[in-house]
């Protein structure tokens, strides 16, 4: 039962920490890098995305995902694809924001890879490698997101035993029954999982350095 | 070297938990559907108790999202249930006119009762029914907590105020807008009235410390809760479930489940 709640837990939030990366640090990296129009617009959309309430994405995506919706053919409401979907919305901007502070004097390495000739596709790659100390700080602050996040992954996820139903949800299921020790334990385990995935990127960061 | 090695270790740790998410994800041996249901009978554990014999007999997964009568309409309206657990028949009609049910098989009953503290006990000892329990709430101005959520519950605990001839428009009436259990908390916390079913009340009694019955009569037939079965015309299949619903079979894992978490008769099934 609890095993299969952290397992849930784990393959919700894991993967929507991977693809918000994947998403949100070119958007952070051209938002840093580019001067185009509409910039600054950009940038505020992002900031104020990066605040949006979890229940207002939840809904969003319901409203997309449900069979009357205009992505109900895929029929992925109240599956973990749903959940994993609301958190990218979540987190993705958090990410952009956390990409676009950690780019500190980014002019001066981008003067550095003038004189190198590095050019196109590589440019990104080098800067980011160079950077990826920050970097750990936005995935860091994305899987932390992920996996305190409650009000979303209820609504698209549906608390479904054996299958959405994640640590918060459960949780919120044990008080709903009066359950508070319960609801306390599995507070706890929510604890050790963040503590262990902030270790594990502190030890990759500490390797990335030297 | 050593540093390396640690980093391999952690990739491939990521992409193990990659690889099983998308094992997961597409390998279903196994039918699922997906049914609404109201919160009170899935928070008793009742069908979380019922549910896995049948699904072991029938190679069938049953998913059920628990939520308010209103929502669990409203989800398998849209098509995003195959079926429904409810206990309001007059939206179990509706849906049947608008053809999107054949029918609806009942199949579990229990009691509406109300609850409140202990220390307003003795004020209720001469009460002949419900709707008088009602009012000696509402003119003492004594508190009273209301789902107030479109859930079954709700729509009987109006139908009483209905039938006692008034409006609950009074200081004590508090208007929690959460699930059963939930509301059973507040009006612990309150030392408040609430409308209940049985079930949800005896299955976590032992953590309201301050409630306890303060009318049932099994008699009178406002009180009566029946829960119904119902799936869409499109998922045939679920008729199995529907089937198991009405059997003898079905009879005895009620009654073990009477046994195991009351000590008594609280859940009845219907033939």
């Amino acid at each position: 039962m609890l095993a299969n709640v952290v397992v849930s837990t784990l393959i919700v939030c894991i993967p929507s920490t991977i693809v918000s990366i994947i998403i949100g640090v070119p958007i952070g990296y051209v938002l840093k890098i580019k001067r185009f129009k509409g910039r600054k617009f950009v940038l505020r959309l992002v900031y104020t995305l990066s605040g949006l309430p979890p229940v207002l994405a939840g809904l969003l995506v319901y409203i997309i995902l449900s069979r009357r919706g205009p992505l109900g053919f895929l029929d992925i409401l109240f599956t973990k694809w749903a959940m994993v979907i609301a958190q990218v919305i979540l987190i993705v901007p958090i990410v952009v924001l956390y990409t676009l502070s950690g780019l500190k004097n980014v002019q001066l390495v981008l003067d550095n890879l003038d004189y190198l000739n590095v050019e196109g596709k590589k440019r990104y790659f080098a800067l980011i490698k160079e950077y990826s100390k920050e970097l750990v700080y936005a995935t860091i602050l994305g899987l932390s997101r992920s996996i305190s996040e409650v009000g979303a992954v209820l609504i698209v996820g549906g608390n479904i035993e054996g299958e959405t139903r994640i640590l918060t949800t459960a949780i919120i299921y044990e008080i709903t029954k009066g359950e508070f020790s319960r609801a306390l334990l599995l507070g706890m385990v929510l604890l050790i999982i963040s503590f262990s995935f902030n270790t594990i990127l502190q030890i990759l960061q500490g390797d990335i350095v030297d | 070297m050593k540093k390396a090695m640690v980093k391999i270790v952690l990739v491939s740790i990521l992409l193990t938990f990659i690889f099983t998410f998308s094992l997961y994800s597409f390998s279903k041996p196994v039918k699922t559907y997906k049914i609404a249901t109201t919160t009170s009978i899935y928070d008793s554990g009742f069908l979380s108790f019922v549910v896995p014999e049948f699904e072991k007999k029938n190679n069938m997964k049953l998913n059920f999202i628990s939520v308010g009568s209103g929502q669990a309409v409203k989800i398998f309206k849209n098509g995003d249930a195959d079926g429904i657990i409810i206990h309001e028949k007059s939206f179990l009609d509706d849906l049947k006119k608008q053809k999107l049910i054949q029918g609806y098989t009942p199949f579990v009953s229990n009691y509406f009762i109300l609850v409140g503290p202990k220390s307003k006990k003795n004020l209720f000892k001469k009460v002949k029914s419900v709707q008088a329990a009602f009012l000696i709430i509402k003119n003492k101005n004594l508190k009273f907590v209301s789902r107030a959520d479109n859930s079954a519950t709700y729509i009987r605990e109006l139908e009483i105020w209905k039938l006692a001839k008034t409006k609950p428009n009074f200081k004590g009436y508090i208007k929690s807008g959460q699930g059963m259990g939930m509301s059973l908390n507040l009006a612990n916390e309150k030392e408040a009235f609430i409308l209940t079913d049985e079930a949800t009340f005896y299955k976590i009694k032992d953590k309201l410390d301050k409630l306890d019955v303060i009318y049932q009569n099994p008699n009178e037939e406002i009180l009566a809760n029946t829960y119904y079965f119902a799936f869409s015309p499109k998922k045939s299949d679920l008729r199995v479930f529907d089937t198991f619903l009405k059997s003898s079979e079905f009879s005895k894992l009620v009654n073990s489940f009477n046994q195991k978490y009351f000590k008594k008769e609280v859940y009845r099934a219907v033939k």
